[in-house]
C-alpha cells in the first residue's frame, strides 16, 4: 500500500519537475506577434478567397494596384499614379519599378496584365469574378504601363483594383501563395496555424514591418482565446466586448467601429411585412440602444439606414430622428394595417453568432409590446445560407453584414435585380440611382448615395440595428495596432515597446 | 482463421452502410459546400469555379460511384473545406488524436490502476471513504469543465503548461507532453474515476473466491495474496475500460479538443459538418468505424493473452 502512494506521489514530483525544466528552457526567439483568427482560410489564392477574416491576414501577403489607408481612402500601392480618361472608360496605371515578388520574381506590367485578363476571363480561361467582366481590354504600353479599358464607364471601378497582383506563370497559389506584401507566407497548417515572416525585400520603407513574424493561430473558441491570452501564450486576440471586461493582467483594449451593418431583416416580399406600415411600426418599436447596452456591453454604435457612418464622405447623417422610439406610433401604425391585435412571426437566426442570437431575444422582448409574439428560430449557419440568404425562404432574420470600402457595394444588396437581396425590397427609383451613380461624377455619387439611405430607412426596407464594434486585446507593450474600415489586420504597423 | 475472416466481413458491410447512410443524410441536409467555403460576399463566378472543382454538378450516384470506386485504390478523395487530400487531413489529425490517447490511457491507467488497488484492499476502512467520494466527484465533472478549471490552475495561474496548441513528437519530444498533459489530465480524470470503481469492486468480489480461501491457508500473508493472485484476476475490467476509452478519444474527443484548440479528429469532424464537407466527414466515419472495430477486436485478444480460459472457450465454440 505504501508503494502504491509512493508511485503516485513519485509520478505526480516527475510531471512537476519536468514541467519546470522545459518552461526554463525556452530560446531566444525573433520578434514575433502571435494572435488569433476565427475561421479557416477559405483558400490561400486570393482570386479564389472571398471570406473576410481570410482577406484580414492575407491582405499582408497580397498587394494590388492601389491599397487603402485608415480612412478607406485609395492610396498608390503597386502602382505609384494613375491617370483617368475623360470618358472614365480607360485607366493607365504607372507602376512601380522596384517591387519583387516573394519568389524573386521581379513584377512588371506582364503579371498586371496577366492578373486581369484572368480576372475578366480575356485568355481562354473562364472569368474568375463577375466584377471583373467589364473590362474589354488590358495592354501593356511598356514594362511599367499598363492600360486598362472598361466596356462601360464605372466610379466604382478603381477601387476595385485593390485586387492582388500575382505573378505571371506562378501555378502554387493554393499551396504556396506569392504576393508583393511586407509579409510572406511560411505556411498553413490546417486546423492549427498560418505564419508570416517579414518581407526583408519589401519596397516601402514607411509600410516595413518592424515584427520579425506573424503566428495566427486558428481558435473557434472564445473561451479558449482568453485563456491563452492569459497565459501568455497570445499577444493579441479579437474577442467580444463583454469578455474583454473578464481579462486580468496586462492588456489594452482597442475597440472601433468596424463598417458592419447588423441588421433585423424584413422579407418586404412576404406577409405582413409587404405593408410599409407593419415595416415602420417594427422600427418604432425597436430600442436600438437596449440592445446596445444589453448585447454589446456598450461598444456599438446605432444605425438608421444600411450604412455605418465610419464611412463618413458618404454617410448621411439626417436620419437619426427618423424613428425614435415610440410604442403609441408603432401600435397606431399596427391597427392601421390591421394589425391591432397583432401577429406570429419567427426570427431565424445562424445558431453560431451569439450576438445576434441575444439580440433576438432582446427583440422579442421589445416586441411583444405591439403585439407581436415573435420566436426564435436557430438554424445551422450552412442551412441559413441556403434558406435566407439564397432562397429568401424566411419571414425575419438578424445578420451582420460586413463592409466594404465602396458605398457601391454595400447599398447595390438592395437594388431589385440584386442576385443576394435577400430582404427582396424593391424600388424603381432606388435601382436607377444606383445604375446612376456609376457613372456620375464623385460629388454627385456622394448625394446620390445619401438619398440612397435615405430611400431605405423612409421605405423602412427593414430595421437597421448597430455597427457592433471591433473588439482587439493586445498585450499592453504591443503598440500600433491600426484599424479599417475593412477587416484587415496590419501586422506591419504593430510593435513591442521596450522599457 | 474463421474469427477473423467473419470480423473482416463485418467490418466491410459495416463501412459499405456507413458510407451509404452518411451520403444519404448529407443529401437532406440545405447548405451547398460551396457558398459555405466562400461566405456571404462571394462572386457568383467564384462559387460556379468552385463547384465545378468540387464535382458538384455531377449526379448523385455517380458523385457516389466514383467516391467508392477512388476508395477501393485508396483515394479517399479531396476535402472540400481545405482543398487538401482527405487522408493527408485525417493522418495530420491522427497524429494528435493518437497523441492525446496515448497520454491519456496512460494516466488513466496510472491513476486509476493503483487507486482502485489500494481501495479494493481497504474497503469498508474509514479513510477509504474520502478517496471513494473523490473519485464519485471526478466521475460527474465533464472533461470540458475539468479542462477549464485545470487551465484556469496550471495554465493561468501557474503559467506551467500551454493551455492551447499541439506540438509534434518530431518537433521536440518534451514540448509534445507538455502541451498533451493538460488535455489528457482533463480527459483521464473522468475515466480513471470510472476505473477505480472497477477495480475496486472486482478486487473485493475476487477476495471471496476459493482460491483466495486456499492461498491463506497455504500460510501466505495478505500483501502477497492480493498483489500475486487477487489483482491479475481483477484486471479484466480494467482492459475493457482502457479498450472503452481509447476508442472514445481516437474517436476524437469534439469538446475537449475544442477547449485546447487541438487539431485532432474531434476538430476535424465538427468542421466537416458545419461546412458540408463531405468527402471529408465519408473519410472520417470510414475512419471512425474501423477504429471502433479495431479496438474492440484488440480488446478480445488482450482478454485471452491475460486469461488463456477466454481462448479456450473461444476455440471450443468455433
Amino acid at each position: 500500500m505504501r508503494k502504491q502512494i509512493g508511485i503516485i506521489t513519485a509520478l505526480t514530483l516527475a510531471m512537476t519537475g519536468m514541467m519546470a525544466i522545459t518552461a526554463e528552457a525556452e530560446e531566444e526567439t525573433p520578434v514575433v506577434v502571435r494572435m488569433t483568427i476565427g475561421a479557416e482560410p477559405d483558400n490561400l489564392d486570393p482570386w479564389l478567397s472571398a471570406a473576410s477574416d481570410t482577406e484580414a491576414i492575407f491582405h499582408n501577403v497580397f498587394e494590388g494596384l492601389v491599397l487603402f489607408d485608415e480612412d478607406g481612402a485609395i492610396i498608390p500601392g503597386l502602382a505609384e499614379s494613375w491617370d483617368i480618361s475623360e470618358d472614365g472608360l480607360s485607366y493607365t496605371f504607372h507602376l512601380r519599378d522596384d517591387v519583387v515578388f516573394h519568389n524573386g520574381q521581379k513584377m512588371t506590367a506582364e503579371d498586371v496584365v496577366y492578373t486581369y485578363e484572368s480576372l475578366a476571363g480575356l485568355g481562354e480561361e473562364e472569368p474568375l469574378s463577375s466584377k471583373f467582366t467589364t473590362i474589354t481590354s488590358v495592354e501593356a504600353a511598356d514594362d511599367y504601363t499598363v492600360e486598362i479599358t472598361l466596356e462601360e464607364a464605372n466610379s466604382a471601378f478603381l477601387q476595385l483594383t485593390r485586387v492582388a497582383v500575382l505573378p505571371k506563370g506562378y501555378e502554387e497559389q493554393s499551396s504556396s501563395p506569392v504576393g508583393t506584401g511586407p509579409f510572406k507566407f511560411v505556411r498553413y497548417v490546417p486546423g492549427q496555424e498560418i505564419v508570416l515572416e517579414k518581407n526583408e525585400e519589401y519596397y516601402e520603407e514607411r509600410r516595413m514591418p518592424q515584427i520579425d513574424e506573424a503566428d495566427i493561430y486558428i481558435m473557434t473558441d472564445e473561451s479558449a482565446v482568453l485563456s491563452a491570452l492569459e497565459s501568455g501564450q497570445l499577444d493579441a486576440g479579437i474577442v467580444y466586448a463583454d469578455s474583454a471586461d473578464y481579462l486580468t493582467g496586462d492588456f489594452t483594449v482597442h475597440s472601433s467601429p468596424q463598417n458592419m451593418v447588423q441588421l433585423f431583416a424584413l422579407n418586404n416580399e412576404a406577409e405582413p411585412f409587404d405593408d410599409i406600415r407593419v415595416r415602420q411600426a417594427f422600427n418604432y418599436a425597436v430600442d436600438k440602444q437596449m440592445i446596445i447596452d444589453g448585447v454589446f456591453a456598450g461598444y456599438a454604435t446605432p444605425l438608421y439606414s444600411n450604412f455605418s457612418p465610419v464611412m463618413a464622405v458618404y454617410y448621411n447623417d439626417e436620419l437619426s430622428d427618423l424613428y425614435e422610439t415610440n410604442i403609441e406610433k408603432a401600435k397606431e401604425l399596427m391597427a392601421e394595417a390591421g394589425y391591432e391585435d397583432g401577429f406570429d412571426i419567427t426570427i431565424t437566426v445562424p445558431s453560431n453568432y451569439q450576438k445576434h442570437v441575444d439580440t433576438a431575444q432582446v427583440l422579442i422582448e421589445q416586441l411583444k409590446q405591439i403585439n407581436v409574439n415573435a420566436t426564435l428560430n436557430l438554424v445551422e449557419w450552412a442551412t441559413w445560407l441556403e434558406d435566407v440568404y439564397t432562397n429568401a425562404n424566411y419571414q425575419t432574420t438578424i445578420v451582420g453584414l460586413t463592409g466594404k470600402l465602396d458605398p457601391n457595394d454595400i447599398l447595390i444588396r438592395y437594388k431589385s435585380d440584386y442576385s443576394k437581396n435577400f430582404v427582396r425590397y424593391s424600388n424603381p427609383e432606388y435601382d436607377e440611382l444606383i445604375d446612376k451613380a456609376l457613372t456620375a461624377s464623385d460629388e454627385e455619387r456622394v448625394e446620390i448615395y445619401k438619398e440612397c439611405q435615405r430611400m431605405l430607412a423612409e421605405d423602412a426596407a427593414s430595421v437597421f440595428l448597430t455597427d457592433p464594434n471591433q473588439i482587439v486585446v493586445t498585450r499592453s507593450d504591443l503598440k500600433g495596432y491600426t484599424f479599417y474600415p475593412l477587416n484587415f489586420v496590419d501586422f506591419s504597423k504593430l510593435y513591442y515597446e521596450t522599457e | 482463421m474463421g474469427y477473423y475472416v467473419k470480423k473482416a466481413v463485418g467490418l466491410l458491410i459495416t463501412l459499405a452502410l456507413v458510407s451509404l447512410i452518411t451520403f444519404g443524410v448529407f443529401q437532406i441536409l440545405p447548405g451547398n459546400p460551396a457558398y459555405i467555403i466562400l461566405g456571404v460576399d462571394a462572386d457568383p463566378l467564384q462559387i460556379e469555379a468552385l463547384s465545378e472543382s468540387m464535382g458538384l454538378n455531377l449526379p448523385l450516384a455517380a458523385r457516389y460511384f466514383n467516391w467508392v470506386r477512388d476508395l477501393f485504390v485508396g483515394d479517399l478523395g479531396m476535402s472540400y473545406r481545405y482543398q487538401q487530400p482527405v487522408s493527408q487531413l485525417l493522418t495530420a489529425s491522427l497524429e494528435v488524436t493518437g497523441s492525446l490517447a496515448v497520454v491519456t490511457i496512460i494516466l488513466t491507467a496510472a491513476i486509476g490502476i493503483p487507486a482502485g488497488i489500494w481501495l479494493g484492499g481497504h474497503s469498508g476502512k474509514k479513510y477509504s471513504v474520502p478517496l471513494s467520494m473523490l473519485s464519485q466527484v471526478s466521475l460527474s465533472i465533464p472533461a470540458f469543465c475539468m479542462g477549464v478549471f485545470l487551465i484556469h490552475i496550471f495554465a493561468i495561474r501557474l503559467k506551467w503548461l500551454p493551455s492551447f496548441g499541439f506540438v509534434a513528437w518530431s518537433e521536440s519530444p518534451a514540448q509534445w507532453l507538455r502541451s498533451l498533459i493538460l488535455p489528457a489530465l482533463s480527459l483521464s480524470l473522468g475515466s480513471a474515476a470510472v476505473l477505480i470503481r472497477y477495480v475496486k469492486v472486482s478486487i473485493v468480489s475476487q477476495q471471496k473466491q476459493d482460491y483466495v480461501r486456499t492461498a491463506y491457508s497455504k500460510g501466505l500473508r495478505r500483501h502477497r495474496v492480493l498483489y500475486r493472485h487477487v489483482v491479475r484476476n481483477s484486471l479484466i475490467p480494467v482492459i475493457t475500460i482502457l479498450g472503452m476509452t481509447m476508442a472514445d478519444i481516437l474517436g476524437g474527443s469534439i469538446i475537449v479538443e475544442n477547449v485546447f484548440a487541438l487539431p485532432g479528429i474531434g476538430r476535424l469532424i465538427s468542421v466537416s459538418i458545419t461546412s458540408r464537407d463531405l468527402p471529408l466527414l465519408q473519410g472520417l466515419t470510414m475512419y471512425l468505424a474501423v477504429i471502433v472495430v479495431i479496438c474492440n477486436f484488440a480488446v478480445d485478444m488482450i482478454y485471452s493473452v491475460i486469461d488463456p480460459r477466454i481462448r479456450l472457450k473461444k476455440g471450443g465454440a468455433e
